[in-house]
């Protein structure tokens, strides 16, 4: 029955989704760019230079190269599409783990409130004052030890590619580094949902017909909480993809020559005067990849309101 | 209620010395100290120099010394800077003050009302406008915004510059930089806040029974429609007054924010410890203004 | 809201109060000759014995005036400073400053030679912990009181034990440097366990034992290393010699080479000849102090007391503090007490710590600033095609280099070195990502005067698949893995990504780069914690000692790990050699046998590109960039 009832509102939600314009073509746009980020740098329809050619900075757009040339003199399409790779997975990954950590700490908080919720909310306080700098250091040192360990035995044992093998080494410690540090607001929000709907009649009458706790915490409450907590995530995805770049700067995740579309939005923002392609052409992709995500979440938070159904 | 603050304040406090003893200690696991430089020093110049900050002490005694000069009433002395840490925050955090209130200020009018009206005109092409407009706020980084600004509005307005610090004009393009993206939030955060509450049965009854509209909104609504966005305005607040590294950089702000980074990154210990002793006093106050309006806004949070 | 807005304008008005100050225009500035700067940071401090750097200088020397000043127009003549005449002996050894007559502080006080053996007592004093200090070390008997060599004076010329001396010489006065001492940082000596104490003891040598470790040792000798047939009474004087004089200062009897003959003549005795004395007295480290004002605020060897506060702060020369709020502006006006006053021109000089130099372009394109600190190489072209007229690009005294980690396994080839040295295209690398004109650089020293540099490298990829090709990875480069150690300053990243395809194209190896933040990356190079790592050298005086002298052994600036006795023998003999051109020809082979060895890859010599309004006058191009203030002009 309940896995009926499951799907019966998931379809319900995927029909909803499809009349709702907007959020279709974002969809589309959005699996558009992930499959050119994904495919085309590994084909030809692009020109992969790596190592750039000093000669040829900055050259304008051409046909050999269609969005011109960055400041070593490689291929800024292929730079857009490779960064993509890690800013999409950093912007996926991340975003999970912060969700997670921080929709079950909020919620739990703000279920069990009292000392409970006084203690995990100061916690919480804490961890934001705590300098955001000094965290990211100390990962990245923690982390390079690791991950120098970690990379023969991906290799070796796990049998990974060496280029897959490297991708998983400089992901990993990334979102979980953002995503460890990217919790708290998320937890504040979720706690003061948890803590205004837990007084509901519909919750009070849960309570006494005797359902556990477990059971009213994420099959009554949270599910009524999908909507700040989509548009938050939404809010969430554009920050984490240009700490990424922040992090970076400071030895943990993608080094050079590897690139990523935080990187070159900082880079680029010096030529901003003086060649101004290279900060736009990174802003357009990166804003219409956020515009789609947005409106897709707008679009889901609606198909899945269980209140919208009634209208 | 008025227990209530207190407890808060007692728990403040309780934050705000973990938080200086955490920072105490992880700043020096971090590989480098204050005396790290470009230009080595001799061993025995740098054993002198340690004695002098008494970094030679093993570090429970550092810590009980940074106790002892705190309960004194003074916070020590930048070793990078060599001027007391007391006198670098109070120049600088009224600027940050000014800059984080103008800011917030800014933020408020332009992303509440911009939320709730797109809200009431939910998938109206004026929703989908200002949502768009939003998430390029949001999407647009500051370092990306502070340039624009500076190049295309101040070269243009007669009485704004692209950067420096003198009279009130100068803090228009700062508070703006820092407050857009802070409205886009806003703006996000208060629509769906408002969603959530116009789709519940007692709205539904209220309009039903043919109430005027505007008096709805303003009664129930907008109590607990803006929850979610007074639970996020509390920190932002505290980051907004702290100041922004990036913000104060682009238009030359003698604010707080460059101190956090730089003490961070020059592990310029004494400096940094007041810093976040400060953040630490602010994000506990910020916070519980913000619980103590979230309560009054919605009585169902009262315990 | 309301509210909210009542709050918000009452604190507006109340900084209005304190912020609301005539809005002047670059205009007005330059009417009423007030020079406007960027200088990049905030200073760490106006104490000239305790700041290193080139920002700090640029307003301490405004404020404060050596011996001798740099000429406007040509940096070989030194005119006259705080001395009207400099007289050297035969060999260079003895120099004699005539102060000026009506020398002044700029509280009225007289400048006399007192105030400067005070000011070098002070600087050199051990616990005071100068961080330049050695740059006075020429002078007779200073680095033995600096580095507290007390030895010295308690033994070697005591007359208890004077005679002694040959059996005693071998004693652990001095400590033993290859003992990391690191270890023993935040741990109280009486809980080490015994054989740490010996180390301990071993690792300081007994100038640099505390009292209390000394009283220790007496009761228990054997905590401390003696040499072999040193009889116990010895031991027991010398101790006791030891244990009474901790504490003491030195100075009187270290009889350190500077003299005030009189109230106005200084004698200043060196260890070796030095002609270039002038010119160190240009250097911040050679100014003197204000002895009634440090005083009044502290003792002689008390760092960071007030006496540099803006409401204490009192100078020598042509301009004096007029206000300084932290991370917003530094301003001087002009001293009415400067013994030259009439041929200062401005009335003052503003300071701007603009750390953001893309603000800093613009707010000088945008009428705000006189002149910048730099230029970002982003913005040179752009700079040189609009602003032709105010754009600088001038010779600065400074090379940027590779280091190559000499202690790891791959890089102690000296083949791999030079075949990563002699595939670096610096030429491209200039043209293409520092476009600030820099000059490939050949050697470690940049030519100077009458130093001509070295030439012992290009950009030759033949030679560097030869000397590749030697090397065991040469069939198998891609198994070679070194990292580039870079940091996220100045476009650091780009420069590593351009080095790491020269290196890919011409070697086939894939080197792996590794971005620090500023302090892990100088905490890395200290350490030697790196394959190979970008870092420059900028002089401190007119001499290429100051490029030469940091790659010996132990110094902390080698950070290479490299180390020659012959190399070090030729420095030595030519810090003995009187003939300015035959010293300067022994320094020559000295560089030509370190980079026969290849331990660092030249890169460049650096240049100085920054924006110069055309209102400024006498701005000329200078080696250090050390413009003297008094002849700067403003005119409309």
């Amino acid at each position: 029955m309940k896995i009926e009832q499951g799907n019966s509102l998931w379809s319900d939600a995927w029909l909803r989704l499809k009349k709702n314009r907007l959020a279709f073509i974002s969809l589309w746009t959005l699996l558009i760019i992930i499959l050119a980020c994904f495919i085309l740098p590994s084909t030809s329809l692009v020109e992969a230079n790596p190592n750039g050619n000093l000669s040829n900075a900055f050259a304008p757009p051409s046909s050999k190269h269609i969005l011109g040339t960055d400041q070593i003199g490689r291929d800024l399409l292929w730079r857009i599409l490779k960064g993509g790779q890690i800013s999409l997975l950093v912007g996926l990954i991340a975003t999970i783990i912060s969700i997670l950590i921080g929709v079950s700490y909020g919620a739990i908080a703000g279920y069990k409130g009292g000392k409970t919720d006084a203690v995990l909310m100061r916690i919480v306080d804490i961890l934001y004052g705590l300098p955001f700098l000094i965290l990211v250091i100390l990962f990245s040192i923690v982390i390079t030890d690791i991950s120098k360990q970690a990379k023969p035995f991906l290799i070796e044992d796990l049998k990974l590619s060496k280029n897959f093998a490297e991708l998983v080494i400089n992901i990993i410690p990334l979102c979980l580094t953002i995503g460890l540090l990217g919790w708290y607001t998320m937890a504040r929000v979720v706690r003061s949902q948890v803590l205004s709907s837990k007084k509901l009649e519909y919750i009070e009458a849960a309570v006494s017909l005797g359902l556990s706790h477990k059971n009213i915490l994420f099959k009554q409450i949270l599910p009524n909480q999908l909507g700040p907590i989509i548009v938050y995530t939404t809010l969430t995805i554009p920050g984490f993809i240009l700490t990424e770049a922040t992090l970076s700067f400071l030895g943990v995740g993608v080094q050079p020559p590897n690139s990523s579309w935080g990187i070159m939005l900082n880079e680029g923002a010096n030529y901003m005067e003086t060649k101004p392609l290279l900060i736009i052409f990174p802003s357009v992709v990166f804003a219409i990849t956020l515009l789609a995500l947005n409106f897709l979440g707008d679009g889901l938070r609606d198909a899945l309101d269980p209140k919208a159904s009634k209208d | 209620m008025l227990k209530t603050i207190l407890d808060r304040l007692l728990q403040g406090i309780v934050v705000i010395i973990c938080l200086l003893t955490l920072t105490f200690f992880l700043i020096r696991l971090v590989p480098g100290d204050p005396l790290t430089d470009e230009k080595a020093m001799p061993p025995q110049v740098r054993a002198e120099n340690m004695k002098i900050f008494k970094l030679d002490k093993s570090q429970p005694v550092q810590y009980l010394y940074y106790w002892k000069t705190l309960l004194q009433g003074e916070m020590g002395i930048s070793i990078k800077k060599r001027q007391p840490v007391s006198m670098i925050i109070s120049q600088s955090f009224p600027v940050s003050v000014i800059i984080g209130i103008t800011g917030m200020f800014i933020a408020v009018i332009i992303g509440i009302p911009a939320g709730i009206i797109a809200a009431l005109k939910h998938n109206s092409l004026i929703d989908n406008g200002t949502m768009f407009l939003a998430m390029l706020g949001i999407s647009i980084p500051t370092f990306v915004v502070g340039p624009i600004l500076a190049k295309f509005v101040a070269t243009q307005v007669p009485f704004l510059k692209v950067a420096g610090w003198g009279g009130p004009f100068d803090w228009i393009l700062p508070a703006i930089t820092l407050g857009l993206g802070t409205a886009a939030y806003l703006a996000r955060i208060t629509r769906a806040g408002m969603l959530d509450i116009l789709s519940q049965d007692f709205i539904r009854t209220a309009k039903a029974k043919g109430a005027d509209q505007k008096s709805i909104i303003i009664k129930h609504a907008l109590k607990g429609g803006l929850v979610p966005a007074i639970a996020y305005i509390g920190p932002a607040f505290a980051m907004l007054i702290t100041g922004s590294f990036v913000v104060e950089t682009i238009f030359q702000v003698p604010g707080m924010g460059q101190h956090f980074v730089n003490a961070t990154k020059e592990r310029d210990y004494f400096l940094l410890q007041g810093m976040v002793l400060l953040f630490g006093v602010l994000i506990v106050m910020v916070n519980l203004a913000a619980d103590i309006l979230l309560t009054y806004l919605n009585p169902r949070l009262r315990s | 809201m309301k509210q909210a807005f009542l709050l918000i304008s009452s604190i507006a008005a109340s900084l209005c109060l304190c912020h609301c100050e005539s809005k002047s225009t670059l205009a007005d500035y330059t009417k009423e000759k007030i020079l406007v700067m960027g200088n990049s940071n905030e200073p760490g401090g106006l104490d000239p014995h305790v700041v290193t750097g080139v920002l700090e200088s640029n307003i301490l020397r405004s404020m404060f005036e050596g011996l001798c000043v740099e000429d406007p127009v040509d940096a070989s003549i030194h005119r006259k400073g705080a001395a009207v005449s400099w007289t050297p002996n035969d060999d260079f050894t003895e120099w004699t400053f005539k102060l000026q007559p009506n020398g002044k502080w700029s509280d009225g006080e007289d400048v006399t030679a007192h105030d400067y053996v005070f000011s070098y007592h002070r600087i050199l004093s051990p616990t005071f912990g100068a961080k330049y200090a050695s740059m006075l070390h020429y002078i007779k008997g200073a680095k033995d009181y600096n580095q507290k060599n007390n030895e010295v004076y308690l033994i070697k010329n005591h007359s208890n034990f004077k005679d002694r001396w040959e059996s005693l010489k071998n004693i652990n006065y001095r400590g033993d440097s290859s003992i990391d001492k690191k270890q023993f940082e935040g741990t109280k000596f009486a809980d080490l366990k015994t054989n740490d104490k010996r180390n301990y003891t071993k690792a300081f040598g007994l100038n640099h034992l505390s009292k209390e470790v000394l009283l220790q040792i007496k009761k228990d000798p054997s905590l401390f290393k003696w040499t072999d047939n040193l009889d116990k009474v010895s031991q027991e004087s010398i101790l006791d010699t030891y244990i009474a004089s901790s504490g003491k200062d030195f100075w009187d009897l270290a009889n350190v080479g500077v003299t005030a003959i009189d109230r106005h003549t200084l004698k200043i005795n060196l260890n070796a000849p030095v002609p270039f004395l002038p010119d160190l007295t240009k250097h911040y480290t050679w100014f003197a102090v204000p002895k009634h004002i440090v005083l009044k605020h502290g003792t002689i060897s008390e760092p960071n007391t007030k006496w540099t506060n803006p409401e204490n702060l009192v100078s020598n020369g042509p301009f004096k503090m007029k206000t300084w709020k932290f991370n917003y502006k530094i301003e001087v006006e002009r001293n009415p007490h400067y013994w030259d006053f009439e041929t200062v021109k401005l009335n003052g000089i503003i300071f701007l710590p603009i750390s953001n130099s893309y603000t800093e372009t613009r707010m000088f394109y945008n009428d705000q600033l006189h002149i910048t600190y730099n230029l970002p190489s982003e913005m040179i072209e752009y700079s040189k095609k609009n602003y032709p007229q105010y754009t600088r690009q001038e010779t600065y005294l400074g090379t940027n280099f590779l280091r190559f980690n000499n202690t790891q396994e791959e890089l102690k080839d000296i083949n791999l070195r030079k075949a990563i040295a002699y595939a670096t295209n610096s030429d491209s690398l200039i043209k293409y990502v520092k476009k600030g004109g820099q000059k490939v650089a050949t050697g470690i020293t940049p030519p100077m005067g009458q130093y001509k540099a070295i030439n012992s490298i290009e950009f030759n990829p033949t030679k560097a698949k030869e000397y590749f090709a030697k090397t065991k990875f040469a069939n198998n480069p891609e198994d070679l893995k070194i990292t580039l150690l870079t940091t996220d300053k100045d476009g650091a990243k780009t420069e590593a990504e351009a080095f790491y395809a020269m290196w890919s194209d011409t070697l086939g190896i894939k080197i792996q780069i590794e971005q620090r933040e500023w302090t892990s990356y100088q905490d890395r190079m200290s350490k030697i914690d790196y394959g190979i790592v970008t870092g420059g050298w900028v002089g401190d005086y007119p001499d290429p000692t100051t490029f030469l002298d940091m790659w010996k052994k132990g110094d902390g600036n080698n950070r290479t790990g490299w180390s020659s006795s012959a190399y070090e023998e030729k420095l030595k003999v030519a810090s003995l050699t009187k003939d300015p051109m035959q010293r300067l020809s022994i320094l020559r082979e000295a560089e030509s046998i370190m980079m026969a060895d290849m331990p660092i890859a030249p890169l460049y010599w650096k240049t100085s590109n920054y924006l110069v309004h055309k209102s400024v006058k006498n701005w000329n191009p200078m080696i250090m960039k050390n413009q003297p203030y008094k002849f700067i002009d403003l005119e409309q």
